[in-house]
């Protein structure tokens, strides 16, 4: 047994891109990061005056300490943890959801099918950064984290949706869901058993992008401060950094690490997107 | 039990073709009239070339479509309404077999569960054992088994072989009807005629009727007990098949039978082809009229009887054939 | 006119080469109609690629070669592309394939004069195609028109009336009707031999209906997997076939009026990756002994222009 799990990974490994390779790499560097590295962190890394302020880095601080007194390192790590759990939370819901609408839309056709498109098409024409702009300046910086998650969801759920419900259209008029329908399944019973499963590559890509999508709504909030300030995200501690004028101090590390791996992280979902989609497009024989 | 399994009664389809603001009419189907009767299984089958609407027709009589106008009947229930017969007892009455096997069934499923789930919902299996036995019972009939079958997708089959599997499907509820839409048009012609005589034996051993719709004719005068020849929507000709082929009445059908290139005597010349074909489609005068060597001002002038000829034959002409000989 | 001597082919993928055509050879002569039938899988398209030197990768001469011979010359596989609608052509199975969208048909005739004759003036040359559709009995208007607005069959013959306009010695068609319906196929079939007759130039048609080869052609070639298992005259074939998967296809076939019970060939053509031992067609066939699975028969001339690879096939010429 364990030998096939060995095989079939080394035949995947091997017919896999260079792009997704590399991807998947830095993915799973964050990850690691994000959630194994995080177990050791030391609670309350946005507290201030943690530690004497402006430290260089040594072995008890290895990036310093900044500004506020917070211990650099670990102020990144708990970043990255956060950046990324709204990123999976927002994508997950808003792909789970756009699929599940848009499948259903397509698939049963007429009055639904155009009462959901309305509702999509609404929400699409509506440009979301300044909404978000908006309503993060009235909040002043003190949204809970989590209403920002749903913003996002709310925004993001359309795109996945329309683009569902298209393949859905096509899939309809395929034999096997006559096959399917003259078997006795039911309507639902066809949307997630025979439908999905031809959507599923597709929806595993767009989720990736679509974690891209997030942290970057959220990031480009958090830099204006429009972001739950208190909550260490990678946006957040760009906010900070430069609140307190990071570079003028020359505190490099204060402010060019967050920025490093926002890079870094999007690079790696974006290659991991385009490089999954390039894989599945050879698989097919294209 | 009705006098016929199956009633057609002026069957009319139409599309819209052309935009918003001008569109023509095209009749796909245009009153289409035949029966099938009860009592002993038969085979028909359903002849044209490609866009005579044999397609439209079984997805009308499949309840896949709605008819423009006209009457399906089936077993003396009236199928354009729902309330009449229930989807799931239509379902168990008539079932499927499409063209292409690989599609179908979808590249991401088990073919075994189709079966299953059939014998679930219409075979009256209460549990998976009992789903799987039947599923079984059904294989083995076309000569296939769930050994063979079980945990393997639709990729992992040849053409033969999956639509044997299509056919035990369709078997597990029964059915007084099966439509098969061009099932053999995707296989090698040395199995050609395996999956044919399956029908034949069907009909014989279960008393199933089959609507057999397909281009090839060799086939379909082999096989089958009535023939229906359809020409640009309308239905030409229909009747015993045996009779047909002895004798066909309308100039179409001769011109097709004499077309297929079959082994034992030499063609001499070509024919008259039709260039105007979507035009013919909207005629309501005599659709062939154009290509037909006995063809008169009537012909072009007046919209075709649909003529009772004895036997049991019917044939759209205002001068059918007798003994025509060969072309 | 064109000669085959031990070619091979073979396509690359990932995991391995499949060779899809096995040391076939033979000869096709001036002025006759040679078939090429089989089924799904056993090569015959393949085989074309190779005879109309249409190789490219993952396809591959992996043996052999092909020699054609014409009135300017000889040439062999690699060269042969250099004769290209001058002296042989093709006609595919999709008519799209040759024809550019884009362009109306007029144009592609034009081109095909710059190409390979000198061009001359528009007017000259609208003339001349005007002489040769009129020849084979097609409306004028098609010049006019894009691919697009033109039925499937009447772009099937445009095809042919442009890859037999420079008047070349050898034309290939592959699978001509297939995607055609009945009355269109006996046209344009009636056209291509009416054709031939006029020109006496060599015609091969590969096609897995066998009633189109009764009809149209003079001699035969049956692949099976890979390999050519019988070749000779067509009447001679029908009429004797000495190889048991000819005999068996023939006996499968259904004829117009005659409904007394036929029996199809049981099971699937074999893997190419993995063929079974020896003749390839021993799993299925009827008459298959020990001796079949241990060597690959050898196509052997059983009469001047007779030929037929099976082991056993002197002792079923007597029997059914």
């Amino acid at each position: 047994m364990n030998n096939n799990y060995k095989a079939n990974f080394r035949q995947v490994w091997k017919s896999m891109n260079l792009r997704l390779k590399i991807g998947l790499a830095i993915v799973l560097l964050f990850l690691i990061l994000g959630f194994v590295v995080y177990l050791f962190s030391p609670g309350n890394v946005m507290g201030l005056s943690n530690f004497r302020k402006n430290l260089k880095p040594s072995w008890d601080h290895l990036f310093g300490t900044n500004k506020q007194g917070q211990d650099t390192f670990w102020l990144l790590i708990s970043s990255i943890h956060m950046s990324m759990i709204l990123g999976i939370l927002v994508a997950f819901f808003a792909t789970a959801i756009g699929v599940m609408m848009g499948l259903f839309a397509g698939f049963v056709g007429g009055a639904v099918d155009r009462v959901i498109m309305f509702v999509c098409d609404s929400i699409i024409s509506i440009p979301s950064l300044p909404i978000l702009i908006l309503m993060g300046s009235v909040l002043k910086g003190r949204a809970s984290i989590y209403i920002i998650a749903l913003i996002l969801i709310l925004f993001n759920w359309p795109w996945p949706a329309r683009q569902s419900r298209s393949m859905a259209l096509t899939l309809r008029e395929r034999d096997f869901i006559n096959t399917a329908h003259f078997a006795g399944e039911g309507r639902f019973k066809i949307i997630a058993v025979e439908i999905l499963p031809h959507v599923l590559s597709w929806s595993m890509a767009n989720f990736v992008n679509t974690i891209l999508v997030a942290i970057g709504a959220e990031a480009s909030l958090a830099v204006l401060g429009l972001s739950s300030t208190t909550t260490p995200t990678l946006g957040n501690m760009i906010y900070w950094a430069r609140q307190y004028q990071a570079i003028m101090l020359k505190q490099w590390l204060w402010i060019g690490s967050p920025v490093v791996a926002t890079a870094l992280l999007f690079i790696g979902l974006f290659l991991t997107y385009t490089g999954y989609n390039d894989y599945t497009a050879a698989k097919r024989g294209r | 039990m009705a006098d016929n399994l199956l009633e057609v009664k002026g069957l009319t389809r139409e599309f819209r073709i052309g935009g918003f603001l001008s569109h023509k009419k095209m009749r796909a189907v245009d009153g289409v009239s035949f029966s099938l009767p009860a009592g002993r299984a038969s085979i028909l089958s359903v002849v044209g070339e490609s866009g005579c609407g044999k397609t439209t027709l079984t997805r009308m009589i499949l309840r896949l479509l709605a008819p423009t106008s006209g009457q399906i009947l089936l077993d003396g229930h009236d199928l354009t309404s729902r309330r009449a017969l229930k989807e799931k007892d239509f379902c168990r009455m008539v079932q499927p077999i499409f063209q292409n096997p690989f599609d179908a069934f979808s590249a991401r499923r088990e073919v075994l569960n189709y079966l299953t789930d059939t014998a679930r919902c219409y075979g009256g299996a209460r549990s998976k054992a009992q789903a799987e036995e039947k599923a079984d019972a059904a294989l083995k009939s076309v000569g296939m088994s769930l050994d063979v079958v079980a945990g393997k997708y639709a990729t992992q089959f040849s053409g033969g072989e999956l639509q044997r599997v299509s056919i035990a499907r369709a078997l597990i509820t029964s059915p007084r009807l099966i439509i098969a839409d061009e099932p053999v048009a995707m296989i090698d012609a040395s199995m050609k005629i395996n999956i044919v005589n399956l029908f034949r034996k069907i009909r014989d051993e279960y008393g199933i009727s089959f609507i057999y719709v397909t281009h090839d004719l060799s086939t379909a005068y082999y096989v089958s007990d009535y023939i229906a020849t359809l020409y640009r929507g309308s239905l030409v000709e229909f009747g015993p098949s045996r009779e047909i082929m002895e004798n066909p009445a309308h100039p179409y059908t001769w011109l097709l039978m004499n077309s297929v290139p079959h082994v034992g005597e030499k063609w001499k010349s070509g024919i008259q082809m039709s260039e105007a074909e979507t035009r013919e489609f909207t005629l309501s005068t005599c659709k062939f009229a154009s290509r037909c060597p006995y063809a008169d001002e009537r012909c072009a002038s007046a919209r075709p009887p649909l003529k009772d000829l004895p036997g049991g034959r019917s044939a759209l002409c205002f001068k059918p054939l007798s003994n025509p000989g060969k072309l | 006119m064109m000669r085959l001597e031990d070619v091979s082919g073979q396509y690359k993928t990932i995991t391995g080469a499949v060779q899809a055509v096995n040391h076939v050879t033979f000869e096709i002569r001036d002025d006759e109609i040679f078939g090429i039938a089989g089924e799904s899988g056993c090569g015959k398209s393949t085989l074309l690629k190779l005879m109309y030197d249409i190789v490219r990768f993952p396809l591959e001469l992996s043996g052999g070669r092909v020699v054609l011979q014409t009135k300017k010359g000889e040439l062999a596989s690699g060269e042969i592309s250099k004769a290209w609608w001058d002296q042989i052509s093709y006609v595919p199975q999709a008519a799209m394939s040759v024809l550019n969208p884009v362009y109306r048909i007029e144009e592609q005739f034009f081109e095909l004069f710059r190409r390979h004759r000198r061009g001359e003036g528009r007017r000259a040359m609208r003339e001349r195609v005007e002489q040769y559709l009129t020849e084979l009995e097609l409306p004028l208007d098609v010049l006019t028109a894009y691919p697009h607005q033109l039925s499937g069959g009447m772009r099937q013959r445009v095809v042919i009336a442009m890859a037999t306009f420079l008047q070349p010695d050898m034309i290939f068609a592959d699978e001509p009707t297939t995607a055609l319906d009945v009355v269109v196929q006996r046209n344009i079939l009636m056209m291509l031999t009416g054709l031939q007759q006029k020109m006496h130039n060599t015609l091969v048609i590969v096609s897995h209906d066998m009633g189109v080869h009764y009809q149209i052609t003079n001699r035969l070639g049956i692949m099976y997997s890979g390999n050519l298992v019988e070749l000779g005259p067509t009447e001679e074939i029908f009429a004797h076939p000495l190889h048991p998967y000819t005999r068996m296809l023939i006996a499968a076939l259904p004829r117009v009026g005659d409904r007394s019970e036929r029996e199809g060939i049981a099971g699937a053509p074999p893997s190419l990756r993995n063929p079974p031992p020896g003749c390839r067609f021993a799993p299925r066939c009827k008459y298959a002994c020990p001796g079949c699975r241990e060597s690959v028969p050898v196509l052997t001339e059983v009469e001047p222009g007779r030929f037929a690879a099976c082991l056993r096939m002197d002792e079923l010429k007597g029997g059914a």
